[in-house]
């Protein structure tokens, strides 16, 4: 089994990373303009939130497609939805 | 007293369902009203609108919305404001309304606002067209608000938005993209017409309190920001 490698060296991480953004904006399972990619090596972090656990394994999935031979570290956190405990005095 | 509950940036859809239901559901002992500051959607589909409408069900206090830059991804925004007007929920594009709180008034004035950045470093209304309408959308949409603002005749304003109108609530977000995440000039409008505070969403890792210039409270209600289904401010009349 290869070992996961970083993409081509010969183009520069932070288009790769731009590239992975772009997808997760126009990936309509997705469509998320916030989540931070960081690439370190042959490592990719995923960091931010999502409304849903499937949202946040379908953000995972479209950044597979676009860079396949990368360790996905899905760092993602679903956001509670409960109702306000408190309530501001607004003065 | 009037008790205002808000929330942005809940981007509904279909894997969403249900998660917000049980919150909302009890919305009314918590508050007067509930104002919607965009982003209702992931990407402005009517099937997503409806899962959003679903979850408001349980919702029988008046609500208030303004659109968000994803609710016109798909070009749909005539038929999602139908949904929403047919749903009750009124949208408010440059122009407010008045409702009786148990003998209060509330009034709320709203736009969808725009990008282009704050006092001094944002876009200007120069050189190319392409440039010049970035700008003069903003500043469009702020007159709105502004003649909004201004014709509100109530015991407690509010100013909805969900692009920023200061800075102040963009903490955690990068320098170098707050001219498309909101603009002084909506900021500016709001300061000059009045309000007793101001609401709005779309950056999800900035900070929840700032104040415009002129003192006016400022809420981010982004649901990434309030960690909450809404936030619920008491505004005394």
């Amino acid at each position: 089994m290869n070992e996961p490698r970083p993409p081509d060296d010969r183009v520069p991480m932070q288009y790769v990373v731009a590239g992975v953004r772009d997808a997760l904006a126009h990936d309509d399972r997705v469509a998320a303009l916030d989540i931070q990619v960081r690439i370190v090596g042959s490592d990719l972090f995923l960091t931010g939130t999502v409304s849903s656990d499937r949202r946040r394994a379908e953000a995972e999935d479209v950044v597979r497609g676009e860079v396949p031979d990368l360790t996905i570290h899905n760092q993602l956190d679903v956001l509670p939805v409960d109702a306000p405990r408190g309530r501001e005095e607004i003065s | 007293m009037i008790r205002v509950a808000a929330v942005a940036d809940v981007h509904m859809a279909a894997d969403a369902r249900g998660t917000l239901r049980h919150a909302f559901d009890r919305l009314p002992e918590l508050a007067d009203v509930l104002l919607l500051a965009g982003d209702l959607t992931r990407v402005g589909t009517e099937d997503e609108l409806r899962v959003l409408l679903e979850e408001l069900q349980g919702v029988t206090v008046p609500q208030f919305a303004v659109l968000g830059n994803h609710d016109f991804e798909s070009d749909r925004v005539e038929s999602l404001v139908k949904l929403l007007d047919g749903a009750e929920v009124r949208v408010l594009e440059g122009d407010a309304a008045v409702i009786d709180i148990g003998g209060e008034t509330l009034g709320v004035a709203g736009t969808k606002g725009f990008g282009g950045g704050f006092a001094g470093a944002c876009g200007s209304d120069f050189g190319e067209p392409e440039m010049k309408a970035f700008v003069r959308h903003t500043r469009a949409l702020a007159d709105d608000l502004h003649l909004a603002l201004e014709s509100l005749h109530a015991d407690v304003r509010v100013a909805l938005t969900h692009f920023a109108p200061v800075k102040d609530t963009l903490g955690g977000e990068r320098l170098e993209i707050y001219p498309f995440l909101g603009s002084y000039l909506l900021g500016e409008a709001i300061d000059a017409a009045g309000a007793d505070l101001v609401v709005h969403g779309h950056a999800h890792h900035g900070t929840e309190k700032g104040v415009t210039p002129g003192g006016i409270p400022v809420r981010n209600v982004a649901l990434p920001v309030i960690k909450t289904a809404y936030a619920v401010y008491c505004l005394n009349t």
